[in-house]
C-alpha cells in the first residue's frame, strides 16, 4: 500500500487520477461508495474534486500531492460527500477506519473532510503512521476549537496538518497564519452583494466628493484659523491699547514718541468724556469722582512736565500719565454707564481701570499671577497675555536707569513713584500718590 | 489682502491640494478594471461552467447529473433554443469551497463571463436544488422581457430541474422581435455621478464648517469672558 500509494502522488498522476478513475467519488452527486474512494486512493492518493478545490483544483491537487510524497508512510487526502452508513458522531474517523480495511490494513495517515457544506474533518493514523495524537503534540493549535480552521479552507486546513505532520517540530508561527492568507489554501473574500456594479457615473463620484471636499477643507480651515487669530491673538504680539478693549499692535507703544501720541490722543478724549460725565452725572459716589478728577488732573499735570518730543527716559512717566488718563476714563464711564462691568458682582459699576502690572502699555489687567520681583514674589495684576504666557517669557517693562548708568532695567527694581505703585497695583489711589511724588520733584527741582 | 482675494486663493489653493491627492492617491482603476475586479478572478468550477454553457446553453457536470439527467437537460436546451433566449443553465451541488463565497456571487461571474464572450447580455439559471436556484442577468442588466410575470421574472426554482425549467423557459413571453428582455440595471447610478461626488462633497465641507464655527464661537467666547 505504501508503494502505490507514495508511487501515485505525482503532481500530473493524482490530477488525472482523480480526474478519471476518482471522478465517481471526487464529483458526483450520489455519495461515492467507500469502495469507489479506495479504488480512487489506488490511484492517487489525493482525492479531491472542484466543489473542495477552492477554484484552482489543480493546483490544492498539486500541492497536496507534493506533501504527501514527502512523506515517510503512506498518506491519503480524502474530500468527499459522506459516503453512506458511515458513524454518525464521528464519520470522518469511521472512513479512515474502513478505508485502513480496505487497504489490507496497511500502515497510514488518512487526512479526511466529508461534505462540500461542512467542516467535518479529521486526521487518523493508523500502525506506526502519525495520527491526530502528533499533530496536536506538535502543534497544539492544531485543535479544532479556537479559530485554528479561520480564514482557510478544509483543504488548506488538511494542508497544513500535513505539514505538521512532516516535521517532529511542527510548523512557525508564520508558516502556520500564511494558510489564511495565500492561495490556493485561503478562504475567498467575502462578497458584498450590496455593492452595485461599477459604472461610468462611479469613477467621477470619487474625484468630484476629494475635489470638493478637500477645497471646501482647505477654506474652512484656514478662514478659521484666520478667525481665531484675529479673536485671539498671540500675547506676544497683540496688546488693548484702551479702556474700550480696542486693540492695537504693540508697534503703536514701542518707545517714548509713540506714547507720548497716544497720552495726548487718551488725554483728549479722556479730558471731554470727564466733561461730559461733570455736565450729565447724577451723583455718582464721591470716592470715584475724586479718582475721575484727581488721575485726569494729575495726568496732565504730569504730561505737561513731559517734552513734546520725549526721550526714552521720560518712558515710565508717560506711561503713568497714560495710566491715570485711563483710570479718569473709565471712572467718567462709570458715571454715564458706560465701560466694562464685572458681571454679576457688580451688574450697573464699571469696575475701576487696572492696567497690566508687568508692563502697563499692555493695556488692561484681567487677572493675577505671581510674578518674582527682586528677592521676593508678587501677586501682580496682569493682563490677559501675561497671565497666559509662560514664566520664562514674562518681561517687566524696561525703562532706562539713572543718569551714570542708562542700561535698560525693569522699572520694578527702580526707586519710582512708579515702582513703589506698580503703577496702581500696590496701592488704592495711584494718583495721590503720582501727584505726591510730583511735589517732591518740584521742591527739589527735578 | 481682499477678502475676495483671499477666498480665491483659498479655493485655488484647495483645488491644487486636491488635484495633488488624486494624482498621488492610488485610485480605484478604470470602470473596467473594477469591473473585472469584481465579477472576475472565477474559479474552476465557475469558468468550466462557463465553457459549458458556452457550448449547449445547458451546463451538467458530474455532481448535478442527478438532478438533470440527460434527456431532460436536452428538454431543457431544447425550449431554450426554441424561444431563442439568451439564457443560460448550470445545474450543480452546492458548496462552500468551490472559489465563490455565495452562489449569487457565482450566478454574477457567470453571467458576466457569459456577457463577455457572447458580447451580449446573457441570463444565468444556477441550480442547487429546490428552492435554491439563482437567476442572474450580466452586471448593468435586468432581466425584464417584455410582458413577463414577476413569477417569470422572479421564480422560485421548485420540484424537480427538468421539469421546472423546461416548463419556466417554455412560459416566458416572447415579445416583440426586436424588444431585448434586458433592462438597464438600477444599481451603479444611485451613487454614482459628479452631480453626487458634488453634493457629497460639499456635505462634507458643510459639516467641517459647521465644526469650525462652534470652534471658533466657543473660543471666543471664552476668551471674552
Amino acid at each position: 500500500m505504501s508503494g502505490s500509494g507514495t508511487g501515485a502522488a505525482a503532481p500530473g498522476a493524482g490530477a488525472v487520477g482523480a480526474g478519471a478513475a476518482g471522478a465517481g467519488a471526487a464529483g458526483a452527486a450520489s455519495p461515492p461508495t467507500v469502495d469507489e474512494i479506495a479504488a480512487a486512493l489506488a490511484e492517487d492518493p489525493v482525492l479531491v474534486g472542484p466543489r473542495f478545490g477552492n477554484g484552482d483544483t489543480a493546483a490544492v491537487r498539486q500541492e497536496l500531492g507534493e506533501l504527501v510524497a514527502a512523506a515517510d508512510l503512506p498518506t491519503y487526502v480524502v474530500m468527499v460527500d459522506p459516503p453512506a452508513d458511515l458513524s454518525g458522531s464521528d464519520p470522518a474517523a469511521d472512513l479512515a477506519s474502513r478505508l485502513f480495511e480496505a487497504s489490507g490494513d496497511a500502515d497510514a495517515t488518512y487526512l479526511v473532510h466529508l461534505g462540500a457544506e461542512s467542516y467535518t474533518h479529521e486526521v487518523v493514523g493508523f500502525g506506526e503512521a502519525p495520527g491526530r495524537d502528533e499533530l496536536f503534540a506538535r502543534q497544539p493549535g492544531a485543535a479544532f476549537e479556537g479559530g485554528a480552521t479561520a480564514g482557510v479552507t478544509p483543504a488548506g486546513v488538511l494542508a497544513r496538518d500535513l505539514e505538521v505532520l512532516l516535521d517532529d517540530a511542527g510548523v512557525d508561527d508564520d508558516a502556520w497564519d500564511a494558510y489564511a492568507s495565500t492561495a490556493p489554501w485561503a478562504e475567498t473574500d467575502v462578497w458584498e452583494p450590496a455593492v452595485p456594479p461599477p459604472d461610468a457615473s462611479d469613477a467621477v463620484f470619487g474625484p468630484a466628493l476629494l475635489l470638493v471636499a478637500v477645497t471646501g477643507g482647505v477654506v474652512v480651515v484656514t478662514e478659521a484659523v484666520r478667525r481665531l487669530r484675529v479673536a485671539a491673538p498671540p500675547a506676544s504680539t497683540w496688546l488693548p491699547s484702551s479702556t474700550s478693549g480696542r486693540r492695537d499692535r504693540p508697534d503703536d507703544l514701542h518707545d517714548a514718541a509713540s506714547v507720548r501720541r497716544r497720552l495726548d490722543l487718551e488725554l483728549t478724549a479722556a479730558s471731554e468724556a470727564v466733561a461730559a460725565a461733570a455736565g450729565t452725572e447724577g451723583s455718582p459716589a464721591p470716592e470715584r469722582r475724586e479718582r475721575r478728577d484727581g488721575s485726569l488732573d494729575t495726568a496732565r499735570r504730569l504730561a505737561d512736565r513731559l517734552p513734546a518730543d520725549p526721550e526714552a527716559e521720560h518712558l515710565a512717566d508717560l506711561v503713568g500719565a497714560l495710566v491715570l488718563t485711563r483710570t479718569a476714563l473709565r471712572e467718567a464711564q462709570s458715571t454715564t454707564g458706560r465701560g466694562p462691568r464685572r458681571r454679576r458682582r457688580e451688574p450697573s459699576a464699571p469696575t475701576p481701570y487696572a492696567c497690566c502690572t508687568l508692563d502697563p502699555r499692555h493695556g488692561e489687567a484681567t487677572g493675577t499671577r505671581e510674578v518674582p520681583v527682586g528677592d521676593r514674589t508678587l501677586d501682580l495684576p496682569v493682563c490677559e497675555a501675561c497671565e497666559r504666557r509662560p514664566a520664562s517669557r514674562l518681561a517687566v517693562m524696561q525703562v532706562p536707569g539713572d543718569r551714570w548708568r542708562r542700561r535698560q532695567q525693569p522699572y520694578l527694581e527702580q526707586d519710582t513713584v512708579w515702582s513703589r505703585t506698580g503703577y496702581g497695583a500696590f496701592v488704592d489711589e495711584l494718583w495721590t500718590h503720582v501727584a505726591d511724588d510730583l511735589r517732591s520733584r518740584r521742591e527739589v527741582g527735578r | 489682502m481682499r477678502t475676495a482675494t483671499r477666498l480665491a486663493a483659498e479655493v485655488v489653493a484647495g483645488a491644487g491640494l486636491a488635484t495633488a491627492l488624486l494624482l498621488v492617491l492610488p485610485g480605484p482603476g478604470s470602470v473596467a478594471e473594477q469591473r473585472v475586479e469584481r465579477y472576475g478572478g472565477a474559479g474552476d468550477r465557475v469558468t468550466e461552467a462557463v465553457a459549458g454553457m458556452l457550448e449547449d446553453r445547458v451546463h451538467v457536470p458530474a455532481d448535478g447529473r442527478a438532478m438533470l439527467p440527460p434527456a431532460a437537460e436536452a428538454r431543457v436546451f431544447a425550449a431554450i433554443v426554441e424561444r431563442d433566449l439568451p439564457v443560460y443553465v448550470t445545474v450543480w451541488e452546492p458548496s462552500w469551497f468551490a472559489g465563490y463565497e455565495h452562489p449569487i456571487q457565482a450566478a454574477e461571474q457567470m453571467a458576466w463571463a457569459l456577457g463577455e464572450e457572447t458580447g451580449e447580455p446573457a441570463l444565468v439559471v444556477l441550480w442547487q436544488g429546490p428552492d435554491d436556484g439563482y437567476l442572474e442577468a450580466t452586471p448593468g442588466h435586468r432581466w425584464a422581457p417584455e410582458g413577463a410575470s414577476y413569477e417569470q421574472e422572479r421564480p422560485q426554482f421548485l420540484g424537480e430541474a427538468g421539469t421546472r425549467l423546461t416548463e419556466w423557459v417554455t412560459g416566458l413571453p416572447t415579445g416583440s422581435p426586436d424588444a431585448s428582455p434586458f433592462a438597464a440595471s438600477e444599481a451603479g447610478s444611485t451613487v454614482g455621478g459628479v452631480t453626487s461626488g458634488v453634493l457629497a462633497g460639499l456635505t462634507v465641507t458643510a459639516v467641517l464648517a459647521a465644526i469650525a464655527l462652534a470652534v471658533t464661537t466657543v473660543r471666543g467666547r471664552s476668551r471674552r469672558t
